[in-house]
């Protein structure tokens, strides 16, 4: 490994974790280094890439020449701005703990066991990656390739469907079969080839193992500050981080479904704690991160259609939230609509959905048929073993748990955009031609890791002691002018 | 209905307590047992056995001796594979659906599998991918393969570097075949080929980043899995709770909370120990290397040499060439494609479907790889079933056939 590779990592690391201090405060405890910089990590690779592919240098080869520099002003000015902002903030932040929360000797021991268990999970996964050149299929016939021509080939050449590329002579395009598929991670690898100055695969596979240790920090500390108790907040964290299909994604690193999921969790979690604090800085950085789902991959877009439409519902009038229900479905239906007919996207170039095999000439016919062999998708939860058990805590959960719904408003939401997500993938196995990959075990499990780390933050939710009426609502001081607009809610005569 | 067996339990007192207990245990059982297809009636242990030494096999591929009983395998054979069989006196299938075997100091780099052949069919061998054996004896349940039916005329075990994750160069150490035995159902037999299935090693696969159940491929069939069995025994449990014990909401979700995370830590236990062995597998074919040296080790090492053949072919004109490629299977496609960039590449297939019935552009080079695409120097066609292309020959060596279309800069 040489120098710049490491350079390129502390200025990806330093600029993540400047804009996550930036949205979520300055880091004063512990936990808040974990929110920071297990955040920060992704949301550093996730800024990086998007540099990167916005810049587009021509000379492939230069990307950290040309753009680490820039890359890290901008840290050094996230970092400044936090630094500023947080100055002039009242009082530190509180405890996320609640005030009677003494863990007991025994809940200690469970604690740090668990936590040994996790860092056990990690190592040999840790050495896998950093031993194997790339392995799985997707990753070398479709998410490495680009980069690899790009890095190798010494040009940002875009990919272009094959019969555009034959009509070229100009040599200065390439095709791949999956040349629509967004560019993000490619980007981010060109970024760390070009710091290590060389196409050395392990090296480029190492940020799925820095995503998913970040996730596990960030989703630690997120479940800490939603209140949820420090063993129920672990246990969660390696609930996610001990399944079976998680590991292999870390392992055998090349897709990107574990960045969807990763990502998708963070939002969510920021998104509840946001729901709690209001703080703008923070609701502005969970914006930018759920931007990046669609440039992830496809899914993606469907995933951010879901939450917007969810922050939306949440943020309305009880009394309206039936309308909103349906206007949201039908935005949702209709962008899923134009997605199929092909529209350009971002972060990729023009593509087709699988959905456009049962949207034939534009919007007219609709071959929706019934395929049961869709609902394989959801017998696996019970029967293989990708999620260890999560499909029986779920039922489980739901089964003991139900009154939660009723009483915690952050579980019913979440709940709600799981029940959406599921309904998803449900109807995309069971009525479209994508059953097949339902039912020979393909894509549908890796669809379906999207929503696993939602599901286990709506079962920790679902444990969560409520916070008392006593206890002071926020975790973290609001910014200036929410400060100042409760002060003078206070103050006006009831 | 439940109120009454709560009252009933209720009058029990703390007998209740041995009831809940008896009936666990009796729903684990069942549970363990419909797992492992043993039924009631089957003895505990095995009424047949017929039994093997290891040089009662004879070395088919590779080489093999005999020493003291056992079958020492000290090399794989040209094919990259080492086989042993023995042909036996017919013997009904069914009557034997329980195979062990045990081999000392079995490289982590191979995959193990058990062949044989049927009476019926007698010109097909059948194979099935077995988990890998530790040092102790290894049972395997080949009543659930399909094709372990009719009469049995020889057995036999093969072993190659696992297909898709060790490169063939990776020669492996010497071991042996101990023996093997056909048993007759029995408890015994079914129980431990269930916790061989549950708990043996199975090496990374190209479906382990789509579903852990498919890793083992589609030639070794599986128990149910053991998260199934551990989600109906937490069912039970609960269900026998709340109806002997009167266990409700809060009592019964704490301790099915407790029992679940039991149950989890069980199954991750058993997934840190295999990720250790996975990574011992990898360790073994890549540690102590440099990138440059783990870059030749690929389990496709002749598709990465056909490449480097066709990037020779091609010196200085490289870069302002189209590159078509065609290989034997999708997956050798697409390593071609990806070990051939940085040239520009594309797909025979896809730039057929977009020409439709014309001929491929000028300074175009087409790579076929072990494929029934064929070369007439009269017509100066290549053709295959359904296509045919106007090319010239500038190469060929062994499975690879390197071909430019007119006008081409080679």
């Amino acid at each position: 490994m040489s120098l710049s590779y490491f350079c390129a990592w502390g200025i990806v690391i330093l600029l993540g974790s400047g804009l996550a201090a930036l949205g979520m405060g300055l880091p004063r405890r512990l936990l808040d280094l974990a929110s920071v910089f297990g955040s920060g990590a992704i949301i550093g690779m996730l800024t990086t890439a998007v540099v990167v592919g916005l810049v587009r240098p021509d000379a492939a080869r230069e990307v950290y020449a040309r753009l680490g520099w820039w890359l890290l002003i901008g840290a050094i000015a996230a970092w400044a701005m936090a630094f500023r902002l947080d100055r002039r903030r009242a009082a530190p932040m509180p405890s996320a703990d609640r005030p009677n929360d003494r863990p007991t000797p025994a809940q200690r021991m469970f604690w740090w066991a668990l936590l040994a268990l996790t860092v056990l999970q990690m190592l040999p996964l840790l050495d896998e990656v950093l031993l194997r050149p790339v392995f799985p299929w997707d990753a070398w016939s479709a998410w490495m390739a680009k980069p690899k021509a790009w890095y190798l080939g010494g040009h940002f050449d875009r990919f272009v469907d094959a019969g555009t590329w034959l009509a070229d002579r100009g040599n200065a395009l390439r095709t791949i079969p999956s040349w629509y598929y967004p560019e993000l991670g490619g980007w981010l690898q060109l970024w760390f080839a070009s710091a290590a100055g060389a196409w050395n695969e392990p090296l480029l596979l190492l940020p799925w193992f820095v995503v998913y240790a970040g996730f596990l920090l960030a989703f630690h500390a997120q479940c800490r500050y939603l209140k949820i108790d420090a063993c129920a907040a672990l246990a969660a964290t390696f609930a996610f981080a001990s399944m079976p299909l998680v590991d292999a994604h870390v392992a055998l690193a090349g897709y990107a479904d574990l960045w969807i999921a990763t990502v998708l969790g963070l939002v969510a979690a920021l998104w509840l704690r946001w729901r709690a604090h209001r703080s703008m800085r923070l609701f502005g950085l969970m914006v930018l991160l759920a931007l990046t789902l669609p440039l992830l991959k496809r899914e993606g877009s469907i995933w951010l259609a879901g939450i917007a439409a969810l922050i939306v519902l949440g943020e309305s009038p009880p009394r309206w939230r039936r309308a909103v229900l349906v206007v949201c479905g039908a935005a949702i239906a209709l962008a899923v609509l134009l997605v199929g007919i092909g529209l350009p996207w971002p972060g990729g170039n023009r593509q087709q959905v699988p959905l456009d095999s049962f949207l034939v000439s534009g919007l007219g016919q609709f071959d929706l048929a019934w395929r049961p062999q869709g609902l394989e998708l959801v017998a696996a939860v019970f029967i293989e073993g990708n999620w260890h058990l999560l499909g029986f805590a779920l039922l489980a959960g739901l089964a003991l748990r139900r009154h939660r719904l009723r009483e915690d408003a952050d579980a019913r939401l979440l709940g709600l955009f799981l029940l959406g997500g599921w309904c998803f993938l449900i109807g995309l196995f069971c009525f479209t031609p994508a059953a097949q990959w339902a039912e020979h075990n393909t894509a549908a499990n890796r669809l379906l890791m999207h929503l696993v780390p939602c599901c286990v933050l709506f079962l920790a939710l679902l444990w969560r002691r409520l916070p008392d009426a006593a206890t002071p609502p926020t975790n973290e001081p609001a910014s200036l002018p929410d400060r100042r607009a409760r002060n003078s809610r206070s103050a006006t005569p009831t | 209905m439940r109120d009454t067996l709560t009252k009933a339990a209720e009058g029990l007192g703390p007998v209740r307590y041995l009831v809940f207990g008896v009936a666990m245990i009796a729903c684990v059982a069942g549970l363990l047992l419909w797992c492992a297809r043993v039924e009631w009636s089957d003895p505990l242990v095995a009424h047949e056995r017929i039994a093997f030494g290891g040089d009662d096999f004879s070395e088919r591929l590779g080489s093999a001796f005999g020493l003291d009983g056992r079958l020492q395998i000290s090399a794989l054979g040209a094919e990259g594979a080492a086989m042993q069989t023995r042909r036996i006196p017919p013997i009904r299938a069914r009557d034997h659906p329980v195979l062990r075997y045990r081999f000392a100091a079995f490289p982590d780099t191979l995959e193990l599998t058990f062949v044989f052949r049927r009476t019926d069919s007698a010109d097909d061998v059948e194979t099935v991918t077995l988990p890998r054996p530790g040092g102790n004896i290894a049972s395997f349940d080949l009543g659930r393969v399909p094709a372990w039916r009719g009469e049995i005329s020889e057995i036999g075990f093969a072993e190659y570097p696992t297909a898709q994750l060790v490169p063939r160069s990776v020669g492996p150490a010497p071991f042996s075949l101990e023996h093997a035995e056909l048993w007759s159902p029995s408890w015994r037999g079914g129980l431990a080929a269930l916790m061989l299935d549950w708990f043996g090693y199975r090496p990374w696969g190209l479906f382990s980043v789509s579903s852990v159940s498919m890793e083992a491929g589609p030639h070794s069939p599986r128990a149910p899995a053991l998260v199934l069995a551990l989600s109906l025994a937490l069912t039970a449990f609960a269900l026998l709770g709340w109806l002997l014990l009167g266990w409700r909401r809060r009592r019964l979700a704490r301790r099915i909370g407790i029992a679940l995370a039991a149950a989890w830590l069980l199954l991750d236990i058993h997934q840190i120990g295999e990720l250790g062995e996975r990574l011992q597998t990898t360790r073994t074919v890549y540690a102590g290397r440099t990138w440059e040296e783990r870059a030749h080790l690929v389990p496709d090492q002749s598709l990465q040499a056909a490449a480097e053949r066709v990037r020779e072919a091609m010196g200085a004109a490289e870069s302002r060439v189209h590159v078509l490629v065609w290989a034997g299977s999708p997956f050798q496609t697409g390593r071609l494609y990806y070990h051939l960039l940085p040239l520009n590449v594309g797909l025979l297939a896809d730039a057929i479907d977009a020409s439709v019935g014309r001929d491929l552009p000028p300074r175009t080079l087409i790579a076929v790889y072990d494929s029934d695409w064929t070369y007439d120097a009269a017509t100066r066609r290549l053709s295959r079933p359904g296509a045919a292309l106007t090319a010239e020959p500038v190469m060929r060596d062994g499975p690879l056939g390197l071909y430019r279309t007119p006008g081409s800069p080679l």
